[in-house]
């Protein structure tokens, strides 16, 4: 497919989906009033649910999917493998496993601030577990090392969890069972500056490598005849990723399938040249998990379905329907 | 000037196995056209390797224009010399031109964008390789000669001081790699140092001004081709009866391998 | 609550037997609310009826200051006049304190057909956000405790008063009326409710007096089965309809017993929610008993008359 008229898309789609999340919800607001409250004017209840309610949360879809999708092209870059994902790395398992922990302890209780720091933390001692022993085996980082250490880490993150729980009350079960089912519910402004705060520079960054990315992609060594330093690229990316990864996690929980599916999905429709892999798979990215949590909010309303299980149900389909035809 | 230069060179992939090269020593000058032989297993590609800074020695030490190859930074090293490895993947369908212009990368590196002078360079590098024709092409399209010249132009796109190649014909059929090595002959007359690995003992006697000859790790002969490709050094070395000739119809050496004796 | 804690648990088990992920993918499709089992069954036993209170003597005077189950002090300047409680138990005894028309919204765990007309805010634990905001209540009753941190936090952010309850044993549902009945100016009204509910309990107290205590276990279901230690509201229920928990020397409020345990602990009666499976070989004396049990609101006294009845069959012959 075209590049620019996929980014065209992808782009209105972005659009879309924040104007969407901006003017559906389980209150029916007409699109004047949405518009009014967003100005500023109109309902005081409808600036509270459209200026405190909606729109942060649409903006954490953005920058939670955008960051997540990237950050599983990365991955699927630097391990040269289609299985390459936060899930497997390891990471998530960490930040689950530091949420766990002060959930556990009670020392995170009503919505408190240490509850992401501790999803923060624990996977940022994932990524340091995981390049500790996959560098303790091999000092060049030899992709089925990291992944082998990326699993066997999680492993370890996702024990200690059950460990957790059934020594834990039920509060606290239910508290983090839902948060590792994912969810934007908690979403606030400050989530939104945190979440900005971390996956805007991270993305700026890992952008960039774009080109050196193409150039590993050809083989590690043919990079570094070419002037790449594969190890320093390796680990920059490599942390960026996390980082961008973590501070997802951190303000949303796990969701899972946005980093594998989107970049396969985009890598199907335009080929695997990072420079347009990367932003496509951003914008794609966020405008998938801003419309997946408008049906999140809206199909059992009042209910609300956790955000991962839109992404899973609707995820699957349209993958398997990408790949039947990039194989036809 | 040297271009390339090792000092007893001693590199060993694990411990405890026996080294890949044991005690080397050689010395490219700058502007030659230089080929390294050698049966399999002899340590080419590891010299080869060693010589890029891509292979940490053992003990010895390996420089590149004088100046320690540890001191190099990646992307200076890359400005110096191009490098044609033996094997990439295809990670995914490039044209022909996207793949030369990684070339580019030393110059560029990982954010600016390409000017005029880039271009340039890419396309001299098309041209000389005569691929010119084939830039649209993915390169998943191209036969085993066609790419092989690509990669070559990727190489000379970097606008190098030297060339580094490992069996660049390997699997080419002679006229294949006739033109390459006219191409790198090319090269060398227009100042570039060129480095070839290559199995191919008559046509490393017949393009290269010297010839390095590896035996198990060891040099077993150094220096122009009337003294290195003799019938005892190549014969030991292969262990196999060979005779060496002059052609007449080119002026080079050509070695012919006979048949053993049986026992 | 009670009825969160014991999903809850039901789902630890889960978590114990099955893989995470499995885990997930069961739980949500289960139900989006993990509290979708607080809804009330239609009790049986008929509503207490509240002395009716001269309308003087209720009216507390405003303003003054209450503190909440969460330890948070409100100070009330007016009674409250828009309420959405999240709590079904509380909103039963809102209703029963004549409080029906403050309610401004439901839960979809309200059984009660009055409330039917007024628009849900979903569950009781992560509530709509939107759909409570737009009903721009003055006072929103929640559960206290760790089930759901991130409402009340929002709630916060939202500028919505918040009043947490925790009707978590026998003698909390007396406390969770008399301050429901402050909270909305229905002070003495509130007392009397309480003391009928505690006259209730008393007298189904004083009719199992003397009875051997039958040696009783409350299942919550699952594999190990979990069952109700001490600290638990059907703890109490049964220790005061005159049974004796054998597993009172638990120490956390629910826990797993092996199937060995169950045998050895010599129970007369196993008691399991109607709907659970016990998972219990045929031979063991397992009895149902209606889900509405668990529920600690103002029909306490009915439940435990219910326990009475099946503990003790020949007093109330």
């Amino acid at each position: 497919m075209n590049r620019s008229l996929l980014g065209g898309l992808l782009l209105a789609a972005l659009a879309l989906s924040i104007l969407a999340s901006v003017r559906f919800g389980t209150v029916s607001l007409t699109s004047g009033e949405a518009l009014a409250a967003i100005l500023g004017g109109g309902d005081e209840t409808h600036r509270a649910i459209v200026l405190q309610l909606r729109l942060p949360r649409a903006l954490l879809a953005v920058l939670v999917g955008g960051g997540l999708a990237l950050a599983g092209a990365v991955f699927q870059a630097l391990l040269r493998n289609p299985l390459a994902e936060p899930y497997i790395l390891g990471i998530s398992g960490g930040a689950a496993g530091g949420a766990v922990l002060v959930l556990a302890l009670g020392v995170s209780n009503a919505g408190s601030w240490t509850l992401p720091l501790a999803a923060f933390a624990g996977a940022l001692v994932a990524i340091f577990l995981v390049f500790r022993v996959a560098s303790a085996a091999d000092r060049s980082l030899d992709v089925r090392v990291l992944l082998l250490a990326g699993v066997v880490v999680g492993a370890f993150f996702f024990a200690c969890i059950s460990l957790l729980l059934a020594i834990s009350d039920a509060p606290t079960v239910r508290t983090a069972v839902l948060w590792m089912m994912g969810s934007l519910y908690g979403a606030t402004w400050r989530g939104v500056a945190m979440a900005a705060a971390y996956t805007i520079p991270s993305a700026i960054v890992l952008l960039g490598l774009a080109r050196a990315l193409n150039l590993m992609a050809i083989g590690e060594e043919t990079a570094s005849y070419l002037g790449v330093n594969v190890e320093q690229i390796k680990r920059v990316a490599f942390a960026v990723a996390s980082l961008v990864t973590a501070a997802g996690v951190a303000v949303a929980g796990v969701i899972g399938f946005v980093g594998l599916i989107v970049p396969h999905g985009i890598r199907m429709l335009v080929g695997s040249d990072h420079r347009v892999l990367l932003p496509l798979s951003f914008l794609a990215g966020a405008a998938f998990l801003a419309f997946a949590d408008v049906a999140a909010r809206m199909a059992l309303a009042p209910g609300e379905i956790p955000i991962g299980v839109i992404t899973a149900l609707v995820g699957v389909p349209l993958f398997l329907f990408l790949l039947r035809g990039s194989l036809q | 000037m040297t271009t390339f230069e090792a000092r007893d060179l001693v590199v060993r992939y694990a411990p405890g196995t026996p080294p890949a090269l044991n005690g080397v020593s050689m010395v490219v000058e700058e502007g030659a056209f230089y080929a390294v032989l050698g049966p399999n297993g002899s340590g080419k590609s590891t010299l080869l390797r060693a010589l890029l800074g891509v292979v940490r020695p053992h003990t010895g030490e390996v420089s590149l224009r004088g100046i320690p190859l540890d001191r190099w930074h990646r992307r200076e090293l890359a400005r110096t010399v191009g490098v044609v490895p033996q094997l990439e993947s295809v990670a995914f369908p490039l044209t022909v031109r996207e793949l030369v212009a990684m070339g580019r990368y030393p110059h560029l590196g990982p954010l600016r964008a390409e000017g005029e002078a880039d271009r340039i360079a890419i396309r001299q590098a098309l041209e000389q390789c005569d691929v010119a024709r084939l830039r649209e092409r993915p390169i998943t399209t191209l036969s085993g000669g066609e790419l092989q010249r690509v990669r070559i132009a990727r190489a000379l796109a970097q606008e190098p001081r030297a060339l580094a190649l490992d069996e660049p014909t390997a699997s080419l059929d002679i006229r294949h790699e006739m033109s390459i090595f006219e191409l790198l002959r090319r090269s060398v007359d227009e100042g570039l140092t060129v480095l070839v690995v290559t199995h191919n003992l008559n046509i490393a006697a017949r393009f290269a001004d010297r010839l390095l000859v590896l035996d198990r790790g060891k040099v077993a002969a150094e220096g122009v081709a009337e003294d290195v490709l003799t019938e005892e050094v190549l014969g030991r070395v292969y262990q196999w009866p060979v005779s060496v000739q002059r052609e007449q119809a080119t002026g080079g050496l050509q070695v012919t391998p006979l048949t053993r004796p049986r026992p | 609550m009670i009825r969160n804690r014991l999903t809850g648990f039901r789902m630890m088990s889960l978590i114990r037997s099955a893989l995470l992920a499995t885990l997930v993918v069961t739980h949500s499709c289960g139900a989006p609310d993990l509290d979708s089992r607080d809804t009330l069954e239609q009790a049986a036993d008929p509503l207490p009826r509240p002395p009716q209170a001269s309308s003087a003597a209720e009216l507390t005077r405003f303003p003054f200051a209450i503190v909440d189950a969460a330890g948070v002090e409100h100070r009330l300047s007016s009674p409250p006049s828009r309420i959405v409680s999240l709590v079904p138990s509380a909103t039963e005894t809102l209703v029963a304190l004549g409080a029906r028309d403050l309610l401004a919204g439901r839960t979809d765990h309200d059984a009660d057909e009055t409330l039917a007309t007024l628009p849900s805010v979903g569950g009781g634990l992560h509530p709509d956000l939107e759909a409570l905001v737009a009903l721009s209540p003055d006072l929103v009753i929640r559960f206290a405790g760790r089930a759901d941190p991130t409402t009340p936090a929002q709630l916060d952010r939202l500028g919505i008063r918040h009043f947490a309850v925790r009707p978590d044993r026998l003698n909390d549902v007396l406390e969770v009326v008399k301050t429901l009945g402050k909270l909305v100016g229905r002070g003495e009204r509130a007392r009397a409710l309480a003391a009928q509910i505690e006259n209730e309990l008393a007298e189904v107290k004083n009719l199992v007096k003397g009875q051997e205590p039958v040696r009783v276990a409350y299942l919550v279901g699952g594999r190990p089965p979990l069952v109700a230690g001490p600290s638990s509201f059907i703890h109490d229920l049964m220790e005061l309809a005159g049974g004796d928990n054998v597993f009172a020397d638990l120490t956390s409020r629910y826990a797993p017993a092996s199937l060995e345990e169950l045998m050895a602990r010599r129970i007369d009666l196993i008691l399991v929610a109607s709907g659970t499976s016990s998972g219990l070989p045929g031979r063991m004396p397992v009895r149902q008993v209606p889900q509405s049990i668990e529920i600690p609101g103002i029909h306490v006294g009915g439940s435990a008359r219910r326990l009475a009845g099946i503990f003790h069959p020949e007093v109330f012959r």
